[in-house]
């Protein structure tokens, strides 16, 4: 209980310094207002917002195409439906349509998401981020508010507020980073719709090994709809990263990661994951070219004791400068087998600017429908300040 | 007998010499290959220099690689050309380095940019994206013109002076040695380019302002119809009509640029493409600062020598 309340007052405080500090300054733009207060401090902002459209394909018999999401529930039982009594009590219908990895609904058009990036330092010895976001057109959330240090001792550098978990590399994507529309369906059923997203300090090292490894823990608050208890308190999260330059153009990243928490009589929940990541990036840049070759394993136990194994892997490529396509492959075992195929076709005219094509296919064991065949046209935008992209 | 044994004792301490040497080398990292080229000429032996940018690049696309995160966590200065050139991916690859000498304003983190007298196109008034990938600071390549290159490499020396102050006197020495020898090879590069003053040329990007500006040659028009937005058809018309109406002969384009589409429009228009080292190590011949106009200047002359 000591502990809870310590916890609560680290976070706590955490936001204030988010919010009572003076924002830094990134770019000079030194100008006094009217009321000779000077905007100069201001943090660097940028906005980015996800349309979507999509819908549901003819699926043969047993599916009447045009559904409404609860009437396509009905025709798509989820995987739990049927399975023991454990089987979540909070898992309605709907969101044992969202296992099916389309909790966007099936038909129309949707503002996807909104997202709002607040950036500066703080002071001389850290730096605040912050995110808020809007699903759908409702209401505003953090999405990640955290403090990081600059420059600490030692290789470490310290994080703390709410952040998105460094496990593997879907999960620390915001969702117009995703490369495809939905998450992976591993993803979305062990870590919920936001993704592993919670409040904690992380701690990580830069080790002096001879190429790139990096090594983290954190401590969290356990809040997740699926793999974490907020009554159970703090649960942990490990990741290790290790990073080649195979030659000039290509690298390799693999990864390590793990996130548990200790359930009442249940032992423990966890996800462990494996991620492998190949990128090519000619040097001649003209002509734009790039391919990615990426899977992730992970298996894990859910906070009602369920086990499942999932993954995915995908490759992207560049075609041109404005041209990418792909296609990716995912699945998800527990007591169904779920698995979906999905192909994109991305224009990109400026970095600011995306708009995706994409068809996925969806089969489930042991369903009347054959497949679930869908169409997605997603909008990407962003304005504001330029974002430095993550590799 | 006595004497054989200091002789001996001498040389096993001049060999290790290099090694002590080794030792306390400044590790430089740099963004460009062209500021590496400076902080070589400053820093002679006692640093260590490294690019992250290769000269095959075109520095406005580069990916924040973790492998630039293990050069910049061991670095005693990081040098960028600044201007917002980096500031798609530089940013990410400082904070994953946990590197408190390169912390905002230490002496650690230096700014190129700011040994820059004359910046060209700073944008007057507001600026937005609707003018494409303006660079809200000014136009970033200023070390095309060499007169820049010596600044920058004088300013450079002062900061190897306060980085590691054993050395300051030669880190200054050298500086003033490069201008000297700089402002002999700027005169000839100038008496050598006599005859492209006024001529009127077109480019892909506004790469070439500075040298431009120094060469007193004039870039009338750009395949990019905004900063960073590739061509359309209806652009390149445009461009075609505007090269026939002033009788335009040369094309420039940057080794980074994409040269095919430039060739055939460069073919239709009846004008040269005329391709320029944008950057030191964008080819095999051009390893210094002062090898890089050597060849920008060669390559210039043939171009508007045979074309005019």
């Amino acid at each position: 209980m000591v502990l809870r309340a310590l916890w609560m007052i680290t976070s706590v405080w955490l936001f204030l310094l988010v919010f009572s500090v003076g924002w830094g300054q990134q770019r000079i733009v030194s100008q006094t207002t009217v009321t000779g207060v000077s905007r100069a401090f201001n943090p660097a902002i940028s906005v980015n917002a996800l349309l979507l459209g999509m819908t549901q394909l003819e699926t043969g018999e047993g599916s009447h195409g045009e559904t409404a999401p609860e009437e396509s529930a009905d025709h798509t039982p989820g995987p739990l439906e049927g399975s023991d009594e454990h089987a979540h009590e909070s898992l309605d219908e709907e969101t044992a349509h969202e296992a099916h990895g389309h909790s966007l609904g099936t038909e129309g058009l949707f503002v996807q998401e909104v997202e709002v990036r607040f950036t500066a330092f703080a002071d001389p010895h850290v730096k605040a981020d912050l995110t808020l976001s809007m699903h759908g057109a409702e209401g505003v959330e953090l999405e990640e508010g955290y403090v990081q240090t600059l420059g600490l001792p030692a290789n470490l550098l310290v994080r703390g507020g709410k952040f998105l978990v460094p496990f593997g590399k879907h999960n620390p994507l915001h969702t117009h980073e995703f490369p495809f529309v939905e998450p992976p369906l591993v993803h979305e059923r062990l870590f919920g719709e936001e993704g592993l997203n919670e409040v904690g300090i992380e701690v990580s090292w830069l080790t002096p090994l001879p190429w790139y490894a990096e090594v983290g823990g954190a401590l969290l608050n356990g809040d997740n709809p699926s793999l974490f208890d907020l009554e159970r308190g703090l649960a942990y999260s490990g990741r290790v990263r290790n990073f080649f330059d195979w030659n000039e153009t290509t690298t390799l990243e693999l990864g390590l990661s793990g996130a548990f928490q200790r359930q009442e009589g249940r032992g423990w929940s966890r996800a462990l994951g494996a991620d492998w990541t190949v990128k090519w990036t000619p040097l001649e840049t003209a002509r734009h070219r790039a391919a990615v070759f990426q899977a992730e394993v992970v298996s894990g136990k859910d906070r009602e004791g369920h086990s499942l194994f999932g993954g995915y892997g995908l490759v992207r490529v560049r075609l041109g400068r404005p041209w990418w396509v792909q296609g990716g492959f995912d699945w998800l075992g527990e007591e169904a087998f779920r698995s979906r195929a999905r192909f994109a076709l991305v224009f990109a005219p400026t970095e600011f600017q995306a708009i995706r094509f994409q068809y996925s296919v969806a089969w489930t064991s042991g369903e009347e429908v054959e497949a679930d065949h869908r169409v997605a046209v997603q909008y990407n935008v962003t304005i504001g300040s330029h974002p430095a992209h993550a590799y | 007998m006595r004497r054989y044994w200091w002789y001996r004792a001498a040389g096993v301490i001049l060999a290790l010499l290099p090694a002590l040497g080794a030792e306390a080398l400044v590790r430089v990292v740099t963004t460009t290959p062209d500021l590496a080229a400076l902080a070589r000429e400053v820093g002679g032996e006692q640093v260590e220099v490294t690019a992250i940018v290769n000269g095959l690049q075109d520095p406005h696309y580069v990916e924040a690689k973790p492998t630039h995160i293990r050069r910049l966590n061991r670095a005693d200065l990081l040098i960028y050309n600044g201007m917002e050139l980096e500031i798609g991916w530089l940013p990410l690859l400082i904070e994953g380095s946990r590197n408190p000498r390169l912390l905002p304003g230490s002496l650690g983190l230096m700014d190129a940019s700011e040994a820059v007298e004359v910046k060209l196109e700073v944008p007057q008034g507001e600026v937005d994206r609707s003018q494409g990938d303006v660079h809200p600071l000014g136009n970033p390549h200023y070390l095309l013109d060499p007169r820049n290159g010596v600044q920058v490499a004088r300013a450079i020396a002062e900061r190897l002076g306060q980085i590691d102050p054993d050395h300051q006197k030669s880190y200054l020495a050298r500086a003033e040695r490069f201008a000297e020898e700089m402002a002999e090879r700027i005169a000839r590069w100038e008496r050598e380019t006599e005859v492209l003053r006024g001529l009127e040329v077109i480019a892909y990007h506004r790469t070439w302002s500075y040298l431009s500006a120094w060469l007193g040659f004039h870039v009338v028009g750009y395949f990019e119809e905004k900063p960073g937005i590739p061509p359309g058809p209806r652009h390149l018309a445009i461009l075609e009509s505007l090269v026939r109406s002033r009788g335009v002969q040369v094309a420039l384009a940057a080794h980074y640029n994409p040269l095919r589409g430039l060739e055939a429009f460069a073919r239709r228009a009846g004008i040269r493409l005329v391709v320029l080292p944008a950057s030191v190590e964008a080819r095999e011949d051009v390893r210094s600062y002062p090898e890089l106009f050597d060849r920008i200047v060669l390559t210039l002359r043939e171009a508007f020598g045979e074309g005019s």
